[in-house]
């Protein structure tokens, strides 16, 4: 079987030739996917040569259809020889069939494909802005004191980042105080055990998600841009300062926050492994004590998956009212507090994107794989540098600071 | 059964290649348990397993089997209480003698007359029956040399003579890694079967994560020396392939925090 693919002004034209059978199925199906995964969402295949069709490639134009289905995206089959559609319209899938000539199709070469740098940039609510609150402001490395913790609700516009336990109680270590990051109410949360798996709550009917927190920055309201980032020619993955410094220039604000839900390049963070907690000071005294707190990547992590990050980013020259705010070293004029959430990869559709639709199909989705207090990793040598990110969305709208924050 | 205490080896010690394999190894198998030793290259896995053979003596600690203290047993000494089969297929057999002749041998090990006994009619008519459960159609071969076999074959036997007198405890050191994906399949099936029949109690080394998922009661990790996991009983059951794998992956970054990052947390983890 050969496939060969050319960009057309509106789809992606797939010459295809030979059998697909059940020998070439699979390579059929990835070959595909993997063109949805980079972008194309309207596809079609130019079936003049294919020779036949069984049931197994039958199923692959199925799985195919369905992940189009997903990101909103459409599939065509043109020129088909009688047998191939005689074999569609027998089996139900009639309606892929649709008489257009290849030549009918524009081919455009990829210079004109480049888009203007605001061709994806959205308006989506001119004046919103999210209204963030110091819930509560322990920073790691000491014992915590009864006067950090809060328990804390998060509403349907919730966004929120931190530390903090689903548990009630503050109980030294029992009080499993772990990284978390909310997203439209929906919480996720790293239990702080080498072994464990992150957990969520989700928002039901009246069940609202309750965290009590040690650290948490909570903001409310709603997101006025988005930015639809994809691989260009010239840079081809964007670093998770690029992508703040990109929020702050799009709300023309001092200080802004921000939702990622992009294809991972390479995730670089830490996440906490043991709790801190009343009877005990958080101070590692060496590396090898840090180990038993702290779980550093090591390497870039999380390719090729989604992940899904809350952060809130300030000009420096701005003043930090919850002290969490730390310097970038990618953007030294930049400082920023960000975590991330990690599911596995489903393509996303093009164009504007609900938010909160999204978060929802996420969370209902294959559970998360991690969850990461995202760094900037600066050491000389062998620093891993920053998050990166090749294709996505990113939400942001301007913050406000809640007055009578802790 | 298995008691090991403080185990420790350290390979040329003081000198540029000193290696120390084995790192105060704490260690109890239950009777008639079945346990997986996983571990990276050099963690020390297979090491463990030849203290426990014999193959060498510990630096420190001790090793019991039942109420035995086979700490400073020779190998053979050992092979009284502990059946063993080796990664290489022609390993544990002699390749010139038939197979009933080598099951013969193995069904005399540990006496202290073990060649006295004639290869007779019965003791033929017990072996063809035990070839059987192999389902490998070697009962109809037992005058075959044991050489002209495949290496699954030969492994496969290799493991009903190291269970023959079903020893106190059964060491299994990566006995399917040089065979082809059929037969590793074949003979972990076997081991399975012949270990839970027998209820013997096992000690295996393997580098295939679905043998240590698929296989054991238990799952043992280790790590430059020593034991840095312990799967068992709900939690054993739990895991799956990928758990073992972010396993590894958290015991390799743990390494990587080194000071320069230790430093970048302090200032930046906030």
């Amino acid at each position: 079987m050969k496939i060969e693919a050319v960009k057309t002004e509106n789809a992606l034209l797939i010459k295809i030739s030979g059998r697909l059978d059940a020998s070439w199925s699979d390579y059929f199906t990835d070959t595909f996917l993997e063109y949805i995964r980079n972008g194309e969402h309207y596809l079609v295949i130019d079936a003049g040569e294919l020779t036949f069709l069984s049931s197994a490639g039958i199923r692959s134009l199925v799985r195919i259809s369905k992940e189009l289905n997903r990101v909103k995206g459409l599939l065509r089959l043109i020129q088909a020889n009688d047998f191939v559609t005689g074999t569609l319209r027998m089996t139900g899938f009639g309606e892929w069939l649709a008489d257009v000539a290849p030549e009918d199709l524009l081919v455009v070469s990829d210079d004109t494909n480049d888009k203007s740098e605001d061709t994806d940039v959205f308006v989506l609510k001119k004046d919103a802005r999210i209204v963030v609150e110091v819930v509560s402001a322990w920073k790691p490395w000491q014992q915590v004191k009864e006067k950090e913790v809060a328990m804390h609700e998060f509403q349907a516009d919730s966004f929120a980042l931190g530390i903090g336990s689903p548990y009630d109680k503050l109980a030294g270590k029992e009080s499993k105080y772990g990284d978390f990051v909310t997203f439209c109410g929906h919480v996720v949360y790293q239990m702080p055990e080498d072994r464990s798996r992150p957990d969520y709550l989700i928002p039901v009917a009246d069940f609202v998600p309750t965290l009590q927190t040690i650290q948490c920055l909570h903001g409310r309201g709603e997101m006025s841009h988005l930015w639809r980032f994809a691989p260009e020619a010239e840079k081809e993955r964007q670093g998770i300062s690029e992508l703040a410094s990109r929020a702050l220039a799009m709300t023309n604000a001092e200080q802004a926050a921000f939702v990622i839900l992009a294809e991972t390049e390479g995730l670089v963070g830490a996440y906490m492994i043991q709790s801190p907690g009343a009877e005990q000071a958080f101070k590692p005294n060496d590396f090898v004590e840090m180990r038993q707190w702290l779980s550093f990547c090591g390497e870039p992590a999380y390719t090729g998956e989604q992940s899904l990050v809350f952060g809130i980013v300030s000009r420096r020259d701005s003043p930090d009212n919850s002290g969490l705010l730390v310097p970038l070293a990618s953007n030294p004029g930049l400082a920023m507090h960000a975590h991330a959430v990690i599911f596995p990869y489903q393509p996303l559709q093009n164009g504007v994107l609900d938010l909160k639709n999204q978060i929802a199909k996420f969370f209902n989705g294959p559970p998360p794989k991690g969850v990461m207090h995202l760094l900037d990793d600066d050491r000389p040598t062998l620093g891993l540098g920053e998050s990166l990110f090749t294709r996505g969305a990113m939400w942001c709208a301007p913050v406000q600071w809640k007055e009578e924050t802790v | 059964m298995l008691k090991i205490h403080a185990v420790s080896k350290t390979f040329f010690p003081q000198t540029v290649n000193e290696v120390r394999a084995l790192r105060g190894i704490d260690l109890t198998i239950e009777e008639g348990s079945f346990t997986c030793i996983i571990g990276t290259n050099g963690s020390g896995k297979s090491t463990l397993l030849n203290a426990v053979a014999g193959t060498f003596f510990p630096d420190s600690g001790t090793i019991r089997v039942g109420e035995a203290d086979i700490t400073r047993w020779t190998e053979y000494q050992r092979a009284r209480l502990i059946g063993r089969v080796f990664q290489n297929p022609f390993a544990g057999t002699a390749a010139e003698m038939t197979i009933a002749e080598n099951i013969v041998l193995a069904m005399k090990r540990g006496l202290s007359h073990p060649l006295t006994a004639a290869l007779n009619k019965s003791t033929k008519s017990e072996i063809g029956d035990r070839v059987r459960m192999l389902k490998m159609g070697l009962e109809d071969r037992l005058d075959n040399p044991i050489g002209t076999l495949s290496g699954g074959q030969r492994q496969a036997l290799t493991l009903l003579m190291a269970t023959w007198l079903r020893p106190r405890l059964l060491l299994l050191d990566e006995h399917t890694a040089a065979l082809d994906p059929k037969s590793a399949a074949k003979i972990a099936e076997l081991t399975k079967l012949i270990i839970h029949q027998e209820k013997l109690t096992a000690l295996m080394v393997t580098h295939s994560m679905q043998q240590a998922v698929d296989l054991p009661d238990r799952i043992i990790m280790m790590h430059k020396g020593q034991i840095v996991e312990d799967f068992q009983k709900e939690q054993k059951k739990r895991v799956r392939i990928p758990d073992l794998l972010d396993t590894f992956d958290r015991v390799q970054k743990r390494e990587l925090m080194d000071e320069s990052v230790a430093e970048m947390l302090i200032r930046d983890y906030v």
